[in-house]
């Protein structure tokens, strides 16, 4: 019995050092966002807001945070739809077909990012149309929707379709049976594939970064740019803020659905999320 | 009724999705494959592919490439075996935590979760102000091949904890009861019901780790610098630094093919070794 709590004991401590390995960067993120130093620091002359409140004067981050929520809006909107009622179609029908739509559906996440991004850059600057924001939201419609087709189908999978069945039997139209039965049952997959799909859109950089313009930035992108030559406690800040507009959408996905599912009806099925690391 | 009429209804709610990604995603990838053996909008020929594998600097870069995707592969396979075993041992609130503390570098936009360690690692950064101030001499980690390993350990390490865990959590607890009983020690137990029966977990884990980490752009190029370079980096340069794009086409490709190749294997040996088992 000694070994098996030895082993307990062990395995505790292993998993608190890995916790710190895991938070430990982004908690020293946070210290040095509150240094009052002008350079990258711990805050060891004392806390100050002073790059919270350089951070909103920046004009460059404003306008690129603004372009990155209306895109992953527009993004996770049309993933949405789009994955909503693919996931409904091979949940629901047994058809000829219906293996190829599930290989489209997830293809995205087998091809590496940069391919992707590549690709797209590639098809809009031959066929000469299209500018950045409309690249930007294919690309991310492409990126998000094989999260938005699977949650669904995860949420769909315990579903009876015989109560759609037995609400057309009492006349409700098709579309009355599905908005008011089957929707609000499946509501909880969805809103949290759809926040996972927004997260992942607000978070690229591996897509985006070949098919923004240097008038239409997103906020990592920006940042990415930034970051590789001039680090100041600001940039900090910036990254705080955006580790807490994330955190605020995993809440919901954990609340929801669960970020295990997520993940692990993820590991099983396919690759992949922002893959490029 | 037509096979189609029987089906419209599936057909139809699948349609826009099929549509979009075939327009827009599959046609694009297609035509990057295809530009590699068109380059001049004349072939196809090899010619292309030919220079880039005659290449020693893709040579190194791959190999590179591979390099640290497997050690990325094993170091997270090591630190996370045990916290997916320590898993099984805590309430379901406690589990929900850790998990979520195991998946936030996940969750958070690589640009950050990469800073985070440019900021650690950097030469003037947290670490060397630390070895400063207790007289130690300035360290290099920033720009070396363990940096980058280390940064991507660090992000994909989510996945690597939930695919484990999730096998690991279908084991049988009346076995461990059983060989107990059979006189078989901790560590016995371990070898004989643990790993073999987490070995599902492992693979999937792993591969997808190895994929992740092979197809990475920000945190290498963050971490890694000029001097080391992967593919994914080497796809952004040509196309983007050097306007480039047949060879970024090639590149990858390349990367893709690699990858796919890496996967196909690491399947094909887990399926023989399952057989090797249920045959013995």
């Amino acid at each position: 019995m000694n070994a098996l709590r030895f082993e307990k004991w062990a395995l505790g401590i292993w998993t608190s050092l890995i916790s710190i390995f895991m938070l430990g960067p982004l908690a020293i993120m946070f210290a040095i966002s509150l240094t009052s130093n002008g350079y990258i620091s711990l805050p060891t002359e004392g806390v100050s807001l002073r790059w919270y409140a350089d951070m909103l004067r920046q004009r460059v981050f404003l306008d690129a945070a603004m372009n990155s929520i209306v895109l992953a809006l527009q993004a996770t909107l049309t993933a949405t739809v789009l994955g909503t009622l693919a996931a409904i179609a091979v949940t629901r029908y047994r058809f000829p077909g219906r293996g190829l739509i599930l290989l489209l559906a997830g293809a995205p996440l087998f091809v590496p990012l940069v391919m992707t991004g590549l690709a797209i850059l590639i098809f809009f600057s031959t066929l000469g149309i299209g500018g950045p924001a409309i690249r930007l939201y294919v690309a991310h419609v492409c990126l998000t929707v094989p999260y938005m087709v699977r949650m669904v189908a995860i949420a769909l999978a315990g579903f009876d379709w015989n109560q759609e069945l037995a609400a057309r039997n009492l006349g409700a139209s098709p579309l009355r049976a599905f908005v008011e039965v089957t929707l609000p049952q499946i509501m909880p997959g969805v809103i949290a594939g759809a926040a996972f799909a927004f997260i992942i859109s607000f978070d690229d950089v591996g897509v985006s970064i070949f098919v923004t313009g240097a008038a239409y930035k997103t906020l990592p992108v920006e940042l990415y740019a930034f970051a590789a030559f001039d680090l100041t406690p600001m940039i900090a800040a910036l990254a705080v803020t955006m580790i807490v507009f994330s955190a605020v959408f995993v809440l919901l996905i954990e609340r929801f659905f669960g970020v295990q599912r997520v993940l692990a009806g993820e590991a099983q099925t396919a690759p992949r999320r922002d893959g490029d690391g | 009724m037509s096979a189609f009429r029987r089906h419209r209804a599936a057909w139809l709610l699948a349609l826009p999705l099929l549509v979009f990604l075939t327009v827009l995603f599959v046609i694009p990838v297609g035509q990057i494959m295809l530009l590699g053996l068109f380059p001049k909008g004349e072939g196809p020929t090899f010619a292309l592919f030919e220079e880039v594998l005659a290449d020693p600097f893709y040579h190194r870069v791959a190999i590179r490439t591979l390099r640290i995707a497997l050690l990325t592969t094993l170091l997270s396979l090591v630190l996370a075996y045990p916290v997916a075993l320590h898993l099984r041992n805590v309430g379901s609130r406690w589990q929900s935590a850790i998990v979520l503390i195991m998946v936030s570098p996940l969750l958070t936009s690589v640009v950050v979760r990469t800073l985070a360690w440019v900021v650690l690692l950097s030469n003037r950064g947290i670490l060397n102000q630390a070895f400063g101030a207790i007289g130690l001499p300035p360290m290099r980690m920033i720009y070396v091949e363990g940096a980058v390993v280390v940064g991507l350990t660090h992000v994909f390490f989510g996945y690597m904890v939930v695919s484990l865990m999730t096998s690991i959590r279908r084991i049988d607890e009346n076995l461990y009861a059983a060989a107990a009983n059979l006189g078989a020690s901790r560590l016995r137990q371990h070898l004989e019901i643990t790993l073999p029966l987490s070995l599902p977990g492992v693979l999937a884990g792993s591969v997808l780790v190895f994929i992740l980490a092979a197809s990475a752009y920000a945190t290498p190029s963050l971490l890694g610098g000029l001097r080391i370079s992967m593919l994914a980096v080497e796809v952004f340069n040509q196309a983007i630094t050097y306007f480039n794009w047949p060879e970024a086409a090639v590149i990858s490709t390349g990367l893709f093919v690699l990858i796919a190749a890496v996967v196909w294997i690491a399947t094909r040996v887990a399926e023989g070794g399952r057989r090797k088992v249920i045959f013995q």
